[in-house]
């Protein structure tokens, strides 16, 4: 019934099926852009989104499985000059703990954790494009759309769709990704904000424009997030390739990450006004 | 009838199952070659249908807008459709060459429509990317031929009913 061969009406009508299906597409993306579906949507992901998470975790287990045997000879390296690292940590962790309960102890003597915000620990699941990446946590974690992704103080990128257990997060090398940044000086002894700037995403990495041309911005110095939609303070990188065109009011170059985003294992989503 | 419909059901949640699983290891869309294998083997209506539900499901499985890939299908079916006007379907070689074609054309719409659609910006087109389009549009051409081989080995095409 399913798979009989009427091929005269086939060729009749494919072409009807083609058009029919070519209509509905943008009926769906017509009621998808205007938020008609949403609901249904978010039904639906309480059924797919297990599928997704289930199938995607096999896919990159075999995928780093054939990772790791591409590059073993490389490990193997890596791992004798790791045993001999680990041995220098294990002397050093020693010092640090000390140095992380005192800080601790300052902290909450300061009051200076921040309880504006909660951050949920997420999985990165998968690398959409090159553009986004998928977390594991949903609505059903408290996630929604416009919430901001961080680690430690690095900026990640911006939430732009929640499922009840899944997430998309768009990193800053997307082209749709515009930020208001200021350039902090990179030296030890000066750390003043140099110049404001914006960051947009493109096709060969983070492009920052509109620094101050007499703002004394140099190759290496940090570019760090203050807008309006992400908040303030978030590191995003080091400026790198600075244009040196005289005639300009303006200079431009890019930002080199703070983070390699295509590493990412977990993320931490924070979650605005959390009650 | 009622085997039929959990036969088709079963059916599209492994596709949906495969399309997650093959799209996060290499980018492969098993959908595509399985769209394209059942449009000569079934009642258009019926296509219409399966297709529709299929893409409606993988656009939100995949975080995808909702419609994308059906546009992308039906894009792309459609020049199937033109370029067999002009190729023979008859000959083994140069019958899957319109396949590749429109195959390719699928992973192109979906690499520069998806941001268009989601962001309001065109997607990135790289020769990167294109090859690696080229090369999964050439893996699932040679699905599609064997499957059909397959199919036409086992049972002739005039009693081919399930």
């Amino acid at each position: 019934m399913f798979l009989n061969n009427s091929k005269d009406n086939e060729d009749k009508n494919s072409w009807l099926s083609i058009l029919l299906a070519f209509i509905l597409s943008l009926v769906l993306l017509s009621l998808g852009s205007i938020g008609w579906l949403a609901d249904l949507k978010v039904g639906i992901t309480y059924m797919l989104d297990p599928v997704y998470t289930t199938t995607s975790t096999a896919a990159r287990n075999i995928k780093d499985f054939f990772a790791t045997l591409i590059n073993i000879s490389d490990f193997q390296e890596e791992y004798n000059e790791m045993k001999l690292r680990i041995s220098q940590y294990e002397i050093d962790n020693l010092g640090y703990q000390e140095i992380l309960d005192e800080n601790k102890d300052l902290k909450e003597q300061l009051n200076l954790g921040n309880q504006d915000y909660t951050y949920l620990q997420s999985e990165v699941l998968d690398h959409i494009e090159t553009d986004y990446i998928t977390v594991n946590t949903g609505l059903r974690d408290g996630v929604s759309k416009g919430d901001v992704a961080v680690l430690g103080n690095s900026f990640v990128g911006i939430v732009i769709d929640t499922g009840q257990y899944i997430s998309k997060v768009r990193l800053p090398i997307s082209k749709s990704n515009f930020l208001e940044v200021y350039v902090r000086s990179s030296e030890e002894s000066n750390q003043r904000v140099l110049s404001r700037a914006v960051v947009s995403g493109s096709s060969d990495g983070i492009k920052i424009e509109n620094i101050d041309m007499n703002s004394g911005v140099q190759n290496g110095d940090i570019v760090v997030v203050n807008d309006s939609e992400v908040g303030e303070n978030l590191i995003l990188g080091t400026i790198v390739g600075l244009s040196k065109d005289p005639a300009a009011t303006t200079r431009e170059g890019y930002v080199s990450p703070v983070i390699d985003y295509y590493d990412l294992v977990n993320i931490f989503i924070r979650i605005d006004h959390a009650d | 009838m009622l085997i039929n419909i959990l036969i088709t059901m079963f059916g599209l949640f492994l596709v949906i199952a495969f399309e997650s699983f093959f799209v996060t290891l290499i980018s492969f869309s098993i959908m595509i070659p399985v769209v394209f294998m059942l449009m000569d083997k079934m009642e258009w209506k019926k296509w219409l249908v399966l297709t529709s539900v299929c893409t409606f499901l993988i656009d939100i499985l995949l975080h995808r807008s909702v419609g994308i890939t059906l546009l992308s299908v039906s894009v792309s079916s459609s020049v199937l459709y033109l370029l067999f006007l002009i190729v023979p379907k008859k000959q083994l070689i140069v019958s899957y060459i319109p396949y590749f074609f429109s195959i390719l054309i699928f992973y192109i719409l979906l690499d520069l429509l998806s941001p268009l659609v989601q962001d309001s910006v065109w997607g990135t087109l790289t020769w990167i990317g294109l090859l690696g389009d080229a090369l999964r549009s050439v893996v699932a051409t040679v699905l599609v031929s064997i499957v059909n081989t397959v199919i036409s080995n086992f049972r002739s095409k005039d009693q081919f009913s399930l």
